[in-house]
């Protein structure tokens, strides 16, 4: 049985994290094989990366933190772009599709920090992934720590892009400047929620 | 011994009546008794302060103690007493819990038990279960010495393996034990992963050990004796002479 050869790795890495990891794991292995005989009706590869079921993979330090650059490179792209393309339009309505013109330049900028993100948090959960005990964090500390991070991160990040090249943009109009960064906020709120919450399953 | 044995026809405290032995180490023992008081079995484990004695094994001791104390799971024996008691060359401590009317894995299996798959996954369940419970507490209890001498099972029926029990706290380490201090190092050779040879045990300590024992139930071999897990055992930089290393069995 594959599933006890993971409880004797020698090396602490490799072997499940807690009792409640390998027993869930554990459950689904037997659940597995039942639900395999039932067939769910299959998914198209596009989403099947989304809609997978929840593995227990026995977590490594490379695992975590692959995961963690992962997660937040997409979520990077896809806010970044988004926020490239919805910030002129708010300015600037008149522009219409062509806004969509940017979502390429938004999604580049989505990709550093997304790797930069991800790096930062990658480290975060090694770093409380293999303290031996985890420490129960409350949910809300939780959800802070991936609320703020991502935020703070994708704020400085794109007021510095959007700052540094056009320093009279942010100067022009503290108004202007409010609206981007509650525009952008929210945006990065909806995503980082999702960080969030992969957070709270995680640690 | 004997006179031991001859002392101890007496009633400890005009109340536990020891009916039969259980297990015997140095300096440690452990009886089945009848309190009668409430006419229920229970278990005695006594440590006594003969020339053998150490000071780790009163403070495991003295940790077993206060552990049952502080749990509360139907399958762990319950804390009832702790008293000092005279004995002919000595004197000692003993620690009184609940009897669990169950057999040791260890016993079953040499009486010729055999695990199949689906029971073994069922035991698993049920200790990992306990598990969880033991680390969940504040500061973690971890256990350090699973094996199948210190896991009961109680009758099978139909498809259910039996009720699980675990026994035997006295090597139990709380995570606050080991941040000052001396560190003891405790287990049995086996079902001791890598990390606990250099005195770190943490909660995934006790899930090589249930692994190791799981892996004993399925082919009946001691898990040193198996190929496999003796390479892990040997890595060289687990071992660290300077500790006091028990070695079991
Ligand atoms: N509360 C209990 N109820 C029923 N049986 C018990 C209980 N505690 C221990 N036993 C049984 O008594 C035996 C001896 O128990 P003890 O905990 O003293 O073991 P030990 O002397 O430390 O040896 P080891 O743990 O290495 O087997 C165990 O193998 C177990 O089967």
């Amino acid at each position: 049985m594959k599933w006890i050869e993971w409880l004797v790795e020698p090396s602490l890495d490799k072997r499940p994290n807690s009792a409640h990891i390998a027993l869930v794991a554990l459950k689904q292995e037997l659940h597995e094989k039942t639900a395999l005989l039932k067939s769910e009706f299959p998914l198209s590869h596009t989403w099947n990366w989304l809609k997978r079921p929840k593995r227990y993979l026995p977590m490594t330090s490379d695992r975590i933190r692959w995961n963690a650059l992962v997660k937040t490179t997409v979520h990077g792209v896809i806010s970044g772009g988004a926020c490239a393309t919805l910030i002129p339009l708010l300015f600037w309505p008149e522009i219409g599709f062509l806004a969509l013109i940017l979502f390429p330049f938004g999604a580049v900028l989505g990709i550093l920090m997304g790797l930069l993100n991800g790096l930062l948090i990658g480290e975060i959960l090694t770093c409380y992934h293999f303290r031996g005990t985890p420490p129960r964090i409350p949910f809300q500390l939780k959800m802070f720590l991936g609320v703020f991070s991502i935020n703070t991160f994708t704020n400085a990040i794109f007021l510095a892009a959007i700052g540094l090249p056009f320093p009279g943009f942010i100067a022009a109009s503290q108004i202007q400047h409010w609206t981007a960064n509650i525009a952008l906020s929210s945006l990065m709120g909806i995503s980082s929620q999702l960080v969030a919450k992969w957070y709270f399953d995680e640690l | 011994m004997n006179s031991l044995m001859n002392a101890l026809q007496e009633p400890f405290r005009d109340r536990y009546q020891i009916q039969q032995q259980l297990g015997k180490k140095a300096g440690r023992q452990t009886f089945l008794a009848i309190d009668n008081e409430t006419q229920q079995p229970v278990v005695i484990k006594l440590l006594s302060f003969n020339k053998d004695f150490e000071w780790d094994d009163l403070k495991l001791f003295e940790r077993e103690a206060e552990t049952l104390k502080s749990l509360n799971h139907p399958a762990i024996p319950c804390y009832l007493d702790f008293f000092e008691v005279d004995l002919p060359h000595s004197k000692g401590v003993a620690l009184v819990q609940s009897y669990i009317p169950a057999k040791s894995l260890e016993a079953q299996l040499k009486a010729g038990r055999r695990f199949s798959e689906p029971e073994v996954k069922q035991l698993a369940i049920a200790l990992l279960e306990i598990l969880s419970y033991l680390h969940s507490q504040q500061p973690p209890v971890i256990h350090r010495d699973i094996k199948p001498s210190n896991i009961l099972l109680g009758e099978r029926s139909g498809n259910f393996v039996g009720q699980v029990y675990l026994v035997d706290f006295g090597s139990v380490q709380t995570l606050a034990a080991t941040e000052g201090g001396t560190i003891t190092v405790v287990g049995t050779y086996g079902y001791m992963p890598p990390e606990q040879f250099g005195g770190r045990a943490v909660p995934a300590s006790d899930l090589y050990s249930l692994g190791a024992t799981l892996i004993y139930l399925t082919t009946g071999k001691h898990p040193a004796e198996l190929p496999q897990i003796n390479l892990k055992l040997h890595e060289p930089k687990i071992c660290k002479p300077q500790f006091l290393v028990r070695e079991v069995d």
